[in-house]
């Protein structure tokens, strides 16, 4: 089932009649048959796939309850490889495979597993976090067991994250059901606005900015300039604008059920330094890794090793730069099965340590020439700065290939363009006016005026946005970025 | 008790809210509609002041033949080898996003330039009757057409009857699409390299390109492996978006007296399992040309006549495909085998192939 489309709209309206009016204890019960039924949409054989999937999960969890030492350790190790398995098989075995040939032949498939048919199911990345989630919390004791498979089934299921998250924790969704699921104007008008605001960031904002991405980074090779240096700053918005829009309508869409589900990202592109970036981007994700892969690795790592400096450096910075190069290597490979992601969290990585590592230096310079951290230059340098190396990175995520990748940043200069200054005045406004919009949402709370408008003022307002959504929804069918990872 | 309250007081502002969000959208709607097909008009009528790009027909020979169709007839038709083999100056009309509505205002404006052809070739695409002529390039040949086809009592959005009942700018999303496509197509493309900007305007991929049909430097682009599961495509049945104008175009034809032939193009035999509905589209014009004299069904998209095995002949195609064209090589093979049973047909003057027999 297409997510912008009336089809999906009708469903939408369903589901809300039906789990407004069924008693309390069939509530999750419907909205799980609503999940399923939306994800058998796309192929019977991914739904089949999911159920298992569950039922694995849930076994598995009332496994580890009833064992405890090493036995339970064993069943979370075997739960572990259950979970992953099918994403590592489906997602990276034949990135794998393609890897390793290609070390001792020259000519390699593009997929050597091809013959098998196998598919990637869309939302499995996702999904599996949420599972791996589930069972780290159980086996850790810091949430209780699910009894209720139905319950655990659509923690897993819910269709509004199903397909690119948020990857929402197992405590804040549980703890809502079945009582959050009731009728609530405040909520539905609520969840319905961000789902207008994130389709306008999606149809417009992004799907408008990708005609001129898409022509630019298909054939880098042939284009030279600032029209380059602004492809690449209209994906840094296209790829924000895409995703953040699919966040907005899934926090939405469980908003006008009742359900609170937690935020994916924060404005991320005001951010002062890569470290708060990553803590504004792909919140549910990055938080994800932080909690299940980057502490315990760390943690692990400071354990063993005792000396407190090695080569006159603090192991502490040893254990930090591993750990977070490892987390981001794998957040990279999260996205793909291709050197270009691997590349791109590795980048990240090495803005991460560097940062970390200059961090005491960095002060000393502000303090010799007396800026204090609220310099309003200062900020804009920093948010400059950081969104500079993002978008650096970009490049790697959104290429085809590394050789792509450098081709196209080897092509970027500060030539002015001959042509199509049409093209890049347009969508230069366009996103102008979307970062003053975006800065407005922003900044809503603390902003009185825009708190007392009277609902016929308000009403008006939203009725000419979804007038403008219609007329200038780009017509160009594309899929949300993220289904894909 | 205050606790219901306020929840009543929630529900009649939800409801006091709906109300006027519905009312305001109804009129934002209808005004912005207005106002976005003044500007579109606007547009277009600007255009108007471009005179029509009429051309010399290529190659000698006594008559002339008219070739008309989209891209496919474009590249597939090559207009040297009919004109030698006819002995008859060709003249091709035959582009990207022009269906019946489009060949039949250019006709209407062709024999008042030129005068009736001795014969005109159709090229037949299986998308025939899915799409509307393109705005830009109709606008040209017939002045009143856009604001006809802005015209919100008639139009449906086949993406959703039902929201287009709501919404006139909705309705018309299609075409207010067009409008702003050409809009930013008129703002140019990014800058490119002087090496592939002067590749592109080099008389080898300009010109020869569109007039004659050849795609000579382009890479070819067939998908030649069969996937295990590819997107097949429904036909649209007649009369579709624009079959009326193919009949009247017919008519006009017969009124004239000039010969007819409706072509089926070759297709790559992974195009034609993605057409998969062949049959019925053939049905169609057949139905479609006995309502006309003269008109003659030739059709070379069967493995009888045509090679569609051979991914040499085509440039593109393949399954999933629907839009595929011939290379230059099946390009001249095609159209020296078409001349040859159009030869045939003029020369025997029989109806062994009038549409009871497609």
């Amino acid at each position: 089932m297409i997510l912008l489309s009336t089809g999906f709209a009708v469903f939408l309206a369903a589901v809300l009649v039906l789990a407004f009016l069924a008693p309390p204890r069939i509530k999750p019960a419907v909205l799980l048959a609503a999940s399923f039924f939306f994800y058998g949409f796309f192929r019977l054989s991914f739904l089949l796939l999911l159920l298992i999937q569950i039922v694995f999960v849930y076994v598995c969890a009332r496994g580890m309850g009833k064992c405890v030492g090493l036995k339970r350790k064993s069943v979370l190790l075997l739960s572990l490889l259950g979970v992953l398995g099918p994403l590592f098989v489906l997602k990276y075995l034949n990135f794998i495979i393609r890897s390793v040939v290609s070390l001792f032949s020259s000519t390699t498939s593009e997929k050597p597993l091809a013959w098998l048919g196998l598919i990637l199911p869309v939302g499995i990345s996702f999904y599996t976090f949420k599972s791996l989630s589930y069972l780290l919390e159980v086996y850790h004791g810091r949430l209780a067991i699910e009894k209720n498979p139905i319950r655990l089934g659509l923690y897993i299921s819910f269709f509004p994250q199903i397909l690119a998250g948020p990857i929402d924790r197992a405590r804040n969704f549980l703890s809502q059901l079945p009582s959050a699921i009731v009728f609530n104007p405040a909520h539905l008008s609520a969840g319905l606005k961000l789902v207008a605001w994130g389709l306008f960031k999606k149809i417009v904002v992004a799907d408008q900015l990708a005609r001129y991405v898409n022509v630019v980074f298909d054939r880098p090779q042939d284009f030279q300039g600032l029209g380059l240096l602004a492809g690449l700053i209209f994906y840094s918005f296209q790829i924000y604008c895409d995703f953040s829009g699919y966040s907005d309508m899934a926090v939405g869409l469980a908003k006008t059920m009742g359900l609170d589900t937690m935020d994916n990202f924060h404005y991320p592109y005001f951010s002062r330094s890569i470290a708060e970036f990553w803590g504004r981007w792909h919140i549910s994700l990055s938080s994800w890794l932080r909690d299940y892969l980057f502490l315990p690795m760390a943690y692990a790592l400071s354990r063993k090793i005792k000396a407190e400096r090695f080569l006159l450096i603090k192991t502490e910075f040893y254990v930090y730069g591993s750990a977070m190069g490892i987390t981001m290597l794998l957040c990279g490979l999260w996205h793909g099965a291709s050197w270009t992601f691997v590349l791109w969290g590795g980048l990240h990585g090495f803005y991460l340590i560097v940062s970390r590592a200059t961090k005491k230096a960095r002060s000393g310079w502000l303090n010799r020439l007396h800026l204090r951290k609220n310099n309003v230059f200062l900020i804009g340098w920093r948010m400059l700065s950081t969104f500079s190396l993002v978008s650096l990175a970009w490049v790697f995520f959104r290429s085809p290939s590394l050789g792509q990748a450098w081709l196209y940043l080897r092509n970027i200069s500060f030539r002015l363009p001959r042509s199509g200054i049409g093209q890049l005045l347009y969508l230069g406004s366009l996103l102008f006016i979307f970062i003053i919009a975006d800065a407005l949402m922003m900044s809503k709370d603390k902003i009185r005026f825009l708190k007392n408008i009277p609902v016929p003022v308000q009403a008006m307002v939203w009725a000419l946005f979804l007038c403008l959504i219609i007329i200038l929804a780009a017509d160009t069918s594309n899929e949300f970025l993220y289904f894909q990872f | 008790m205050a606790g219901q309250d306020i929840q009543t007081i929630k529900i009649k502002k939800f409801i006091w809210g709906s109300l006027c969000l519905a009312v305001s959208f109804f009129l934002f709607d209808r005004l912005l509609f207005l106002a976005l097909r003044f500007g579109a008009t606007q547009y277009y009528a600007s255009l108007k002041v471009q005179e029509f790009p009429w051309r010399k027909p290529a190659g000698a020979g006594i008559g002339q033949i008219l070739i008309l169709g989209t891209s496919r007839s474009n590249f597939g038709f090559d207009d040297d080898v009919l004109s030698a083999a006819l002995n008859k100056k060709v003249y091709k009309e035959a582009r990207a996003g022009c269906y019946p509505q489009y060949h039949y205002y250019f006709y209407r404006k062709y024999k008042k330039i030129f005068r009736p052809p001795s014969l005109v070739i159709y090229g037949l695409d299986y998308f025939i009757f899915e799409n509307d002529s393109s705005d830009l390039n109709l606008v040209r040949l017939e002045e009143n057409v856009f604001r006809e086809r802005m015209n919100p009592r008639r139009a449906v959005n086949p993406a959703s009857p039902w929201l287009s009942r709501v919404s006139w700018l909705y309705r018309l999303k299609p075409k207010t699409d067009e409008w702003l496509a050409d809009l930013w197509n008129s703002l140019g493309k990014p800058d490119e390299r002087e090496e592939s900007a002067a590749k592109d305007s080099s008389p080898r991929h300009a010109l020869p390109r569109l007039r004659r049909g050849r795609q000579r430097g382009m890479p070819r682009e067939v998908i030649v492996e069969k996937p295990l599961s590819w997107d097949k495509r429904f036909y649209n049945t007649f009369p579709g978006k624009e079959g009326p104008f193919l009949d009247r175009l017919l008519g006009d034809l017969d009124g004239d007296g000039v010969a007819v032939f409706l072509v089926f193009l070759p297709d790559y035999i992974g195009s034609n399992e993605t057409n998969f509905e062949q049959e019925k589209f053939k049905k169609d014009i057949s139905r479609l040309a006995t309502r006309h004299h003269k008109v003659h069904i030739i059709d070379f998209n069967t493995p009888e006549k045509f090679d569609l095995n051979d991914f040499d002949l085509y440039w593109n195609g393949g399954w999933g495909v629907t839009n595929c064209h011939l290379d230059d090589k099946g390009a001249r093979l095609f159209t020296g085998q078409l001349a040859r049973e159009i030869r045939k047909i003029l020369k025997a003057g029989q109806t062994e192939n009038k549409p009871s027999n497609p």
